[in-house]
Protein backbone atom coordinates (compact mmCIF):
# COMPACT_ATOMS: atom_id res chain seq x y z
CA UNK A 1 0.00 0.00 0.00
CA UNK A 2 1.34 3.45 -0.83
CA UNK A 3 1.60 6.05 1.66
CA UNK A 4 -1.32 8.11 -0.44
CA UNK A 5 -3.90 5.65 -0.88
CA UNK A 6 -2.85 5.09 3.12
CA UNK A 7 -3.60 8.53 4.03
CA UNK A 8 -6.78 8.36 1.94
CA UNK A 9 -7.90 5.08 3.79
CA UNK A 10 -7.18 6.68 7.21
CA UNK A 11 -9.39 9.81 6.16
CA UNK A 12 -12.23 8.05 5.17
CA UNK A 13 -11.54 5.87 8.50
CA UNK A 14 -11.90 8.77 10.39
CA UNK A 15 -14.42 9.94 8.89
CA UNK A 16 -16.86 7.14 9.55
CA UNK A 17 -15.64 6.85 13.28
CA UNK A 18 -16.37 10.60 13.18
CA UNK A 19 -20.07 10.05 11.84
CA UNK A 20 -20.22 7.34 14.70
CA UNK A 21 -18.97 9.00 17.62
CA UNK A 22 -21.73 11.74 16.70
CA UNK A 23 -24.00 9.24 16.67
CA UNK A 24 -22.55 8.30 20.23
CA UNK A 25 -22.39 11.68 21.44
CA UNK A 26 -25.93 12.27 20.47
CA UNK A 27 -27.08 9.14 22.70
CA UNK A 28 -25.06 10.26 25.14
CA UNK A 29 -25.87 13.74 25.70
CA UNK A 30 -29.61 12.93 25.36
CA UNK A 31 -29.33 10.04 28.44
CA UNK A 32 -27.11 12.51 30.76
CA UNK A 33 -29.70 15.85 29.80
CA UNK A 34 -32.61 13.71 30.38
CA UNK A 35 -30.91 11.41 33.29
CA UNK A 36 -33.46 12.06 36.24
CA UNK A 37 -30.36 13.00 38.22
CA UNK A 38 -31.09 16.17 40.09
CA UNK A 39 -27.68 17.65 39.62
CA UNK A 40 -27.62 20.59 37.38
CA UNK A 41 -23.70 19.82 36.50
CA UNK A 42 -24.18 16.86 34.84
CA UNK A 43 -27.21 17.73 32.57
CA UNK A 44 -25.05 20.93 31.69
CA UNK A 45 -22.09 18.35 30.79
CA UNK A 46 -24.96 16.56 28.80
CA UNK A 47 -26.09 19.62 26.80
CA UNK A 48 -22.30 20.54 26.17
CA UNK A 49 -21.58 17.26 24.82
CA UNK A 50 -25.01 17.35 22.42
CA UNK A 51 -23.83 21.13 21.06
CA UNK A 52 -20.61 19.81 20.77
CA UNK A 53 -21.55 16.72 18.96
CA UNK A 54 -23.84 19.51 16.59
CA UNK A 55 -21.02 21.20 15.97
CA UNK A 56 -19.22 18.39 14.91
CA UNK A 57 -21.69 17.20 12.52
CA UNK A 58 -21.66 20.46 10.73
CA UNK A 59 -18.36 20.05 10.32
CA UNK A 60 -18.21 16.97 9.26
CA UNK A 61 -21.01 17.18 6.36
CA UNK A 62 -19.41 20.96 5.39
CA UNK A 63 -16.14 19.10 5.30
CA UNK A 64 -17.08 16.03 3.06
CA UNK A 65 -18.79 18.82 0.93
CA UNK A 66 -15.96 21.05 0.74
CA UNK A 67 -13.31 18.21 0.12
CA UNK A 68 -15.38 16.64 -2.24
CA UNK A 69 -15.60 19.99 -4.45
CA UNK A 70 -12.12 20.75 -4.44
CA UNK A 71 -10.63 17.12 -5.78
CA UNK A 72 -13.66 17.25 -8.35
CA UNK A 73 -12.42 20.36 -9.67
CA UNK A 74 -9.00 19.12 -9.23
CA UNK A 75 -9.48 16.82 -11.54
CA UNK A 76 -11.45 18.53 -13.79
CA UNK A 77 -8.77 20.98 -14.52
CA UNK B 1 13.45 15.11 -8.32
CA UNK B 2 10.32 16.06 -6.26
CA UNK B 3 7.56 16.98 -8.43
CA UNK B 4 5.51 20.10 -7.08
CA UNK B 5 2.35 19.41 -7.64
CA UNK B 6 2.87 15.54 -6.23
CA UNK B 7 3.58 17.68 -2.97
CA UNK B 8 0.82 20.05 -3.00
CA UNK B 9 -1.57 16.91 -3.47
CA UNK B 10 -0.14 15.28 -0.47
CA UNK B 11 0.21 18.22 1.12
CA UNK B 12 -4.38 18.44 0.37
CA UNK B 13 -4.55 14.77 1.37
CA UNK B 14 -2.79 15.81 4.50
CA UNK B 15 -5.13 18.21 5.13
CA UNK B 16 -8.13 16.72 4.17
CA UNK B 17 -6.68 13.95 7.35
CA UNK B 18 -6.23 16.68 9.67
CA UNK B 19 -9.61 18.30 9.35
CA UNK B 20 -11.38 15.17 9.82
CA UNK B 21 -9.40 14.31 12.30
CA UNK B 22 -10.26 17.48 14.50
CA UNK B 23 -14.41 17.11 13.36
CA UNK B 24 -13.78 13.64 15.03
CA UNK B 25 -12.38 15.16 17.93
CA UNK B 26 -15.20 18.04 18.06
CA UNK B 27 -17.73 14.97 18.56
CA UNK B 28 -15.78 12.94 21.00
CA UNK B 29 -18.45 12.85 24.08
CA UNK B 30 -14.97 13.25 26.64
CA UNK B 31 -15.64 16.92 28.21
CA UNK B 32 -12.20 17.31 28.88
CA UNK B 33 -10.43 20.76 27.78
CA UNK B 34 -7.21 19.00 26.95
CA UNK B 35 -8.51 16.77 24.42
CA UNK B 36 -11.28 18.78 23.13
CA UNK B 37 -8.89 21.63 22.36
CA UNK B 38 -7.08 20.04 19.74
CA UNK B 39 -11.03 20.05 17.53
CA UNK B 40 -10.84 23.94 16.67
CA UNK B 41 -7.22 23.97 16.48
CA UNK B 42 -7.03 20.99 13.86
CA UNK B 43 -9.97 22.44 11.71
CA UNK B 44 -8.31 25.60 11.39
CA UNK B 45 -5.02 24.52 10.92
CA UNK B 46 -6.57 22.38 7.70
CA UNK B 47 -7.68 24.91 6.29
CA UNK B 48 -4.93 27.53 6.69
CA UNK B 49 -2.98 24.98 4.73
CA UNK B 50 -5.57 24.65 2.04
CA UNK B 51 -5.49 28.46 1.60
CA UNK B 52 -1.52 28.05 0.98
CA UNK B 53 -2.46 25.50 -1.23
CA UNK B 54 -4.38 27.88 -3.06
CA UNK B 55 -2.67 30.93 -3.19
CA UNK B 56 0.69 28.79 -3.70
CA UNK B 57 0.92 30.05 -7.50
CA UNK B 58 0.35 33.60 -6.13
CA UNK B 59 2.85 33.24 -3.52
CA UNK B 60 5.66 32.38 -6.71
CA UNK B 61 4.49 35.24 -8.60
CA UNK B 62 4.27 38.01 -6.16
CA UNK B 63 7.53 36.91 -5.36
CA UNK B 64 8.49 38.06 -8.52
CA UNK B 65 6.69 41.16 -8.63
CA UNK B 66 8.78 42.09 -5.39
CA UNK B 67 11.95 41.38 -7.43
CA UNK B 68 11.49 43.43 -9.78
CA UNK B 69 9.70 46.22 -7.27
CA UNK B 70 12.91 46.00 -5.31
CA UNK B 71 14.28 46.81 -9.29
CA UNK B 72 17.26 43.71 -8.89
CA UNK B 73 17.29 40.10 -10.83
CA UNK B 74 18.68 36.90 -9.91
CA UNK B 75 20.35 37.30 -13.52
CA UNK B 76 22.39 40.58 -12.63
CA UNK B 77 22.83 38.90 -9.00
CA UNK B 78 24.59 36.23 -10.91
CA UNK B 79 26.59 38.13 -13.11
CA UNK B 80 28.10 40.12 -9.98
CA UNK B 81 28.77 37.25 -7.99
CA UNK B 82 30.64 35.82 -11.02
CA UNK B 83 32.77 39.02 -11.35
CA UNK B 84 33.43 38.79 -7.45
CA UNK B 85 34.37 35.74 -8.67
CA UNK B 86 36.67 36.70 -11.05
CA UNK B 87 38.35 39.29 -9.31
CA UNK B 88 39.43 37.09 -6.21
CA UNK B 89 41.16 34.60 -9.12
CA UNK B 90 42.90 37.68 -10.74
CA UNK B 91 44.14 38.87 -7.34
CA UNK B 92 45.16 34.79 -6.03
CA UNK B 93 46.50 34.46 -9.79
CA UNK B 94 48.53 37.72 -9.25
CA UNK B 95 49.94 36.90 -6.23
CA UNK B 96 51.18 33.22 -7.11
CA UNK B 97 53.01 34.85 -10.23
CA UNK B 98 54.89 37.11 -7.31
CA UNK B 99 55.25 34.38 -4.89
CA UNK B 100 56.83 32.00 -7.81
CA UNK B 101 59.19 34.90 -9.09
CA UNK B 102 60.56 36.04 -5.62
CA UNK B 103 61.07 32.51 -5.02
CA UNK B 104 64.38 32.26 -7.46
CA UNK B 105 66.19 34.00 -5.14
CA UNK B 106 67.30 33.39 -1.46
CA UNK B 107 67.05 37.58 -0.52
CA UNK B 108 63.42 37.04 -2.81
CA UNK B 109 62.35 34.16 -0.90
CA UNK B 110 62.49 35.89 2.69
CA UNK B 111 59.51 38.50 1.06
CA UNK B 112 57.38 35.56 0.29
CA UNK B 113 56.92 35.24 3.62
CA UNK B 114 54.11 37.18 4.68
CA UNK B 115 52.62 36.70 1.56
CA UNK B 116 51.86 33.42 2.05
CA UNK B 117 49.23 34.44 4.91
CA UNK B 118 47.80 36.85 1.93
CA UNK B 119 47.54 33.63 0.16
CA UNK B 120 45.67 31.57 2.71
CA UNK B 121 43.20 34.52 3.38
CA UNK B 122 42.69 35.31 0.23
CA UNK B 123 41.51 31.24 -0.06
CA UNK B 124 39.22 31.46 2.57
CA UNK B 125 37.66 34.46 0.71
CA UNK B 126 37.29 32.43 -2.84
CA UNK B 127 35.93 29.47 -0.88
CA UNK B 128 33.05 32.11 1.26
CA UNK B 129 32.38 33.51 -2.77
CA UNK B 130 32.03 30.22 -3.41
CA UNK B 131 29.70 29.38 -0.41
CA UNK B 132 27.33 32.18 -1.83
CA UNK B 133 26.98 31.22 -4.76
CA UNK B 134 26.17 27.90 -4.15
CA UNK B 135 23.75 29.03 -1.99
CA UNK B 136 22.33 31.37 -4.07
CA UNK B 137 21.95 28.35 -6.75
CA UNK B 138 20.29 26.42 -4.43
CA UNK B 139 17.43 29.19 -2.92
CA UNK B 140 17.15 30.13 -7.10
CA UNK B 141 16.55 26.43 -7.97
CA UNK B 142 14.54 25.26 -5.68
CA UNK B 143 12.14 27.92 -4.36
CA UNK B 144 9.11 26.37 -5.46
CA UNK B 145 9.87 22.77 -3.82
CA UNK B 146 11.12 24.91 -0.88
CA UNK B 147 7.70 26.35 -0.36
CA UNK B 148 5.46 23.53 -1.64
CA UNK B 149 7.48 21.28 0.93
CA UNK B 150 6.82 23.65 4.27
CA UNK B 151 3.04 23.98 3.04
CA UNK B 152 3.14 19.77 3.15
CA UNK B 153 4.70 20.35 6.37
CA UNK B 154 2.32 22.76 7.33
CA UNK B 155 -0.56 19.62 6.90
CA UNK B 156 0.80 17.44 9.00
CA UNK B 157 -1.45 16.64 11.72
CA UNK B 158 -1.57 17.97 15.55
CA UNK B 159 0.99 20.52 14.40
CA UNK B 160 4.21 18.46 14.33
CA UNK B 161 5.25 20.27 11.03
CA UNK B 162 4.27 23.68 11.81
CA UNK B 163 7.51 24.83 13.07
CA UNK B 164 9.67 23.32 10.23
CA UNK B 165 6.91 24.60 7.48
CA UNK B 166 6.97 27.34 8.56
CA UNK B 167 10.85 27.98 9.00
CA UNK B 168 10.99 26.87 5.28
CA UNK B 169 8.35 28.83 3.71
CA UNK B 170 9.37 31.83 5.20
CA UNK B 171 13.33 31.34 4.54
CA UNK B 172 12.80 30.64 0.68
CA UNK B 173 10.49 33.85 0.53
CA UNK B 174 13.15 36.08 2.36
CA UNK B 175 15.94 34.85 0.81
CA UNK B 176 14.46 34.77 -2.75
CA UNK B 177 13.46 38.48 -3.00
CA UNK B 178 16.66 39.24 -0.77
CA UNK B 179 19.70 37.30 -1.87
CA UNK B 180 19.27 39.90 -5.44
CA UNK B 181 19.76 42.86 -3.49
CA UNK B 182 23.60 42.08 -1.94
CA UNK B 183 25.17 44.39 -4.55
CA UNK B 184 22.98 47.35 -3.88
CA UNK B 185 23.24 46.82 0.08
CA UNK B 186 26.85 46.20 -0.29
CA UNK B 187 27.33 49.56 -2.92
CA UNK B 188 24.96 51.54 -0.57
CA UNK B 189 27.18 50.90 2.30
CA UNK B 190 30.32 51.31 -0.30
CA UNK B 191 31.59 48.45 0.75
CA UNK B 192 31.24 46.49 -3.53
CA UNK B 193 34.25 44.45 -3.93
CA UNK B 194 33.91 45.74 -7.63
CA UNK B 195 34.09 49.22 -7.42
CA UNK B 196 36.14 50.33 -4.11
CA UNK B 197 38.86 52.66 -3.44
CA UNK B 198 41.72 51.94 -1.43
CA UNK B 199 43.93 55.03 -0.47
CA UNK B 200 47.08 55.07 -2.24
CA UNK B 201 50.10 54.29 -0.41
CA UNK B 202 51.71 56.90 1.38
CA UNK B 203 54.52 55.22 2.61
CA UNK B 204 57.20 53.22 0.54
CA UNK B 205 56.45 50.00 3.09
CA UNK B 206 54.48 48.23 0.52
CA UNK B 207 53.66 45.42 2.89
CA UNK B 208 52.45 47.04 5.68
CA UNK B 209 50.65 48.98 3.06
CA UNK B 210 49.13 45.89 2.16
CA UNK B 211 48.55 44.48 5.76
CA UNK B 212 47.00 47.70 6.76
CA UNK B 213 44.87 48.94 4.14
CA UNK B 214 44.03 46.42 1.39
CA UNK B 215 43.44 43.23 3.82
CA UNK B 216 41.10 45.11 6.01
CA UNK B 217 38.95 45.87 3.28
CA UNK B 218 39.32 42.97 1.53
CA UNK B 219 38.12 40.98 4.38
CA UNK B 220 35.22 43.54 5.28
CA UNK B 221 33.94 43.83 1.50
CA UNK B 222 34.28 40.63 0.82
CA UNK B 223 33.49 38.34 3.66
CA UNK B 224 32.06 41.09 6.64
CA UNK B 225 29.33 42.95 4.71
CA UNK B 226 27.63 39.80 2.83
CA UNK B 227 27.77 38.20 6.23
CA UNK B 228 26.12 41.23 7.80
CA UNK B 229 23.49 40.84 4.68
CA UNK B 230 22.72 37.17 5.41
CA UNK B 231 22.01 37.80 8.91
CA UNK B 232 19.83 40.50 8.27
CA UNK B 233 17.98 38.10 6.02
CA UNK B 234 18.01 35.20 8.80
CA UNK B 235 16.41 37.47 11.17
CA UNK B 236 14.05 38.40 8.86
CA UNK B 237 12.99 34.75 8.02
CA UNK B 238 12.60 34.30 11.67
CA UNK B 239 10.13 37.11 11.76
CA UNK B 240 8.39 35.59 8.40
CA UNK B 241 8.47 32.22 9.67
CA UNK B 242 7.23 33.05 12.86
CA UNK B 243 4.20 34.74 11.22
CA UNK B 244 3.33 31.66 9.50
CA UNK B 245 3.29 29.19 11.94
CA UNK B 246 2.90 31.17 15.20
CA UNK B 247 -0.02 32.45 16.67
CA UNK B 248 -0.37 34.95 14.18
CA UNK B 249 -1.58 32.67 11.72
CA UNK B 250 -5.01 32.21 12.95
CA UNK B 251 -8.12 32.42 10.70
CA UNK B 252 -10.27 35.14 10.59
CA UNK B 253 -13.36 32.65 10.99
CA UNK B 254 -15.29 31.92 14.62
CA UNK B 255 -14.62 28.17 14.86
CA UNK B 256 -12.71 28.46 17.78
CA UNK B 257 -16.24 28.42 20.23
CA UNK B 258 -14.59 27.90 23.51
Amino acid sequence: MTLEAFITNLTGTVTEIGWSIFILAWAVGWALRGSPIPIFRIKRGGQDILEDAIIAAFFLAIGSTVFYLISYVASQV
Amino acid sequence: MYNIFDILYYAQLLATLTYFLGSLIYGLPIPIYGVKKWAPRLITDAIYVIVWNSIYLAVLSFLTQLLDMLGVSWSNYEIWLNQVLNFEEVLYAVLKVLISTLNVTEAGMVLTIPLGQLMSILLTIITYTESLISISNLIYQYVGVLIALGILFLAIPFRIGRGAGGAMIGTSIVFYVGLPYLPQFLDNLGLNPLNYSVSPSSQNDMYSYFYQQVLPHLITSLILGPSIYIFLLLAFSAGLSNLISGYGSRLPLPIDLY
